[in-house]
């Protein structure tokens, strides 16, 4: 009986060292977030970039379903483009907010392997997730641009 | 005890610190083509500093702001994008200390008469 309970209780720790260490949101949300594009007129294409210019997804052709995009590592702000020839380019920096595994990660912080775990989803953006309103309604206005 | 409650008062103060000061932004074109930059604020108290400049340029952007920008370079159609200073305070976490840098990717313009020529 003794041993039972041993044996289960050292399964347990193990899980839990397990997801502790991996991650609690990586391992429910993932480090990529599926987003659906959809724009007018069709064929604009999307960019979505890190503010030091790198692109982390796209160019991708609206409209467009299950756009997989990396989580933003620690919350940085992305920015996005949207254009096509013969219409104005349109910027935004998309809002993000927490995804489910965040709350996990807080109940685990009851220790060091919490932390571990914060850090972990914190730093590969599995904490977050990009509102994905604004990415399912771009309008495009036709040149001649303003400013 | 006493090393906690210092450790958490100090940590406080800087925290408070950092989120309330301006934070400044450096603002250049992905491909580094010199651009003039215009802000326009559009929610807070106080505009950036400046709020003209050539890119690359720094501007500071003062907490609790939201602020428009403007770039207009020659050959790119001209930018407007709208940031918080809250994505500025965000941009500095788990960065090592750098100026918080946005690279505007300005698409270019299609020169003139490069068009597909309608077929007769």
């Amino acid at each position: 009986m003794r041993s039972a309970l041993g044996r289960s209780f050292a399964v347990f720790l193990a899980t839990w060292i397990g997801v502790s260490s991996s991650g609690c949101a990586t391992m429910i949300s993932g480090t990529r977030q599926k987003i659906d594009i959809g724009a007018a007129p069709p064929g604009t294409e999307v960019t979505i970039h890190r503010w030091s210019g790198e692109a982390v997804a796209g160019p991708v052709r609206a409209p467009a379903s299950d756009v997989k995009v990396p989580r933003p590592r620690y919350r940085h702000p992305y920015v996005v483009v949207a254009s096509k020839e013969g219409y104005c380019p349109q910027y935004w920096v998309p809002a993000t907010s927490h995804t489910p595994g965040m709350a996990l990660d807080v109940i685990l912080l009851v220790g060091l392997l919490g932390y571990i775990s914060l850090f972990i989803d914190g730093s590969n953006g599995a904490l977050f997730e990009l509102d994905e309103g604004p990415f399912t309604n771009v309008v495009l206005k036709e040149e001649p641009c303003g400013s | 005890m006493r090393i906690l409650r210092v450790s958490a008062i100090i940590a406080a103060v800087v925290l408070v610190a950092g989120c309330v000061k301006p934070i400044a932004l450096r603002v250049e074109v992905l491909d580094r083509a010199p651009a003039e930059l215009r802000t326009e604020m559009v929610s807070g108290s106080k505009p950036t500093v400046p709020t003209e400049c050539m890119t690359p340029c720094t501007v500071e952007v003062s907490p609790g702001t939201t602020q428009r920008i403007h770039l207009r370079a020659d050959g790119y159609h001209p930018a407007t994008l709208t940031i918080q200073h809250e994505d500025l305070v965000r941009l500095t976490e788990g960065a090592s200390g750098e100026e918080p840098l946005l690279r505007v990717p300005l698409i270019r313009r299609r020169p003139v008469g490069s068009g597909v020529e309608p077929t007769p």
